[in-house]
């Protein structure tokens, strides 16, 4: 028996979900509503301390993580395999877990944040915002959220998010010269890892990745969209819960990379 | 035909060499002096072109980063396994490695910068350290050497470094309080990530990590520390960061070589 606390299928939900989708694991769904900082909820912290989803619970076990977790599906549920067989690939596989987790998913967030959500915000949601923030019981996670409303030092480190992000595309389109996928020549956790976060990236960055300058990079993201695993993921929305028509247009609002990792 | 390019045998560097170590695998040792700014020559980063340590090149094949180059160690050559064959307990082992990764090192190596390296850093000409900047090929690492060449660190950072170490000794002490390895009943490489990293947190932070408010760290990293393949990887230190007034942590932790 699986069961997923997840968001909607966007960000490292929805690396969570597509993994699930592809192995063809049947799980029950809790849906957990970040546009209401719910992962701050005392029931939420009951299941993960560190207040953020996704959150896979297997017999006893809930773990965290994303690309841990994935990791343990594959090998807990080895078919159909998800991980290179040679070990350079496998070891590709990881590094690309890692350049998710250190560099692309907290620039994606930072400018993501800062692009498209603080914009929309009146003055009287962003001081609703504040007073919610001020409540998050865990400090670091509060620093964050009370460092991005005040956006503090944005200049300097959206430059440097976007200088990662622009290292982070170039290393994607180097690599897919070399192979059809990330990690070699089969799909692999390393294409399931990028694609949720490299997806928004012709809207967020389109002066970095576009036709001419990236052209393999969006040849793979539409490869990978039209993966029958990816569209049922994508469309996954639990019964019951209001969600954006398409899921990948509607980016989680909030400045922390971590609750999504 | 196995190759590595290290430092001394803490931080990152050190990780491969004691898997190295443990798997039994021999290995040509390639010395690259950070201090001197080794990694940033033309001939270094025709290697790794981050220029970072390790780099290891198996077979003409070139591995960096060292967490994944952990677990492409297991798998590539034989020996005793060093991730555990329960899939619950390999996922507290690569949890605690990105723990190692993302809190506990860079909290550890901005301390560590601070107080060891910017010293010896003020023994260079500005003029030769006006050049090792410009030949550094990241944005990352060119900030970091930055901030340690000007002694830009401010207290705040500092301090939040210092609450993230307490924090994870804090963690590491609670986790070992109910099993003996990080992973859970056996040696693994989160043992190997986390050591690299933590066999520092009783010389930097002696009120927090000791024996009286963290035996089981403490002992951990006893345990540890006296595995031959660890006490081989230490004995490869030639000290270039001791410190002037305080020993080498290498020797606190891993008693004598």
């Amino acid at each position: 028996m699986l069961e997923l606390y997840h968001s909607w299928p966007c960000g490292h939900s929805a690396i969570a979900l597509i993994g699930l989708h592809e192995k063809g694991l049947r799980f029950e769904s809790h849906y957990v509503e970040l546009r209401n900082l719910e992962q701050y909820s005392p029931r939420f912290l009951a299941v993960n301390p560190h207040g953020h989803v996704p959150v896979l619970r297997h017999e006893a076990a809930a773990i965290a993580g994303t690309t841990a977790v994935l990791e343990y599906v594959e090998e807990t549920f080895p078919t159909p395999a998800l991980m290179p067989v040679d070990a350079v690939g496998r070891w590709k596989a990881r590094v690309w877990g890692k350049i998710l987790n250190e560099d692309i998913a907290p620039s994606v967030s930072l400018l993501a944040w800062h692009t498209w959500t603080l914009p929309t915000l009146s003055a009287a949601e962003r001081g609703r915002l504040g007073e919610q923030v001020a409540m998050i019981p865990i400090d670091e996670r509060r620093a964050e959220w009370q460092l991005a409303l005040s956006e503090t030092d944005f200049a300097n480190r959206s430059q440097y998010a976007a200088y990662k992000l622009g290292a982070a595309v170039s290393r994607v389109e180097a690599s897919l010269a070399q192979h059809p996928w990330l990690a070699g020549p089969h799909y692999s956790l390393a294409d399931i890892y990028l694609f949720p976060m490299l997806v928004v990236l012709p809207r967020l960055l389109p002066q970095v990745v576009n036709a001419p300058a990236t052209p393999r990079l969006l040849a793979w993201l539409k490869a990978v969209r039209d993966r029958p695993g990816v569209r049922s993921a994508l469309s996954f929305k639990p019964a019951g819960t209001p969600l954006p028509a398409d899921s990948l247009e509607m980016f989680v609002p909030g400045p922390e990379p971590i609750r999504w990792g | 035909m196995v190759e590595l390019y290290h430092f001394e045998p803490n931080a990152n560097g050190g990780k491969p060499i004691m898997a190295l170590n443990e798997k039994g695998v021999p290995f040509t040792s390639h010395w690259v002096d950070l201090l001197n700014f080794q990694q940033h020559t033309p001939e270094y980063l025709a290697i790794n072109p981050k220029g970072q340590v390790p780099t290891l090149i198996h077979d003409g094949i070139v591995i960096t980063e060292s967490t994944p180059m952990g677990e492409y160690i297991d798998e590539a050559f034989a020996g005793p396994p060093l991730r555990p064959r329960d899939p619950l307990e390999r996922w507290r082992m690569r949890s605690w490695s990105r723990f190692a990764d993302e809190y506990l090192g860079p909290s550890l190596s901005m301390l560590g910068w601070s107080r060891g390296i910017v010293p010896l850093m003020r023994k260079k000409s500005p003029a030769e350290l006006e050049r090792a900047l410009q030949a550094i090929p990241t944005e990352e690492r060119r900030r970091a050497w930055s901030k340690t060449i000007h002694n830009t660190f401010t207290e705040p950072e500092l301090e939040e470094s210092r609450r993230r170490l307490t924090v994870s000794a804090d963690r590491l002490e609670a986790q070992l309080r109910q099993q003996p390895w990080l992973a859970g009943s056996t040696y693994s490489l989160a043992d190997i990530n986390v050591f690299n990293m933590a066999a520092a947190l009783p010389h930097f932070m002696p009120a927090i990590v000791n024996e009286k408010s963290t035996p089981h760290l403490l002992e951990w990293l006893l345990r540890v520390g006296s595995r031959p393949a660890i006490r081989a990887a230490l004995a490869l230190s030639r000290n270039s960061l001791r410190p002037p007034d305080s020993a080498p942590t290498a020797e606190v932790i891993g008693g004598a070589r």
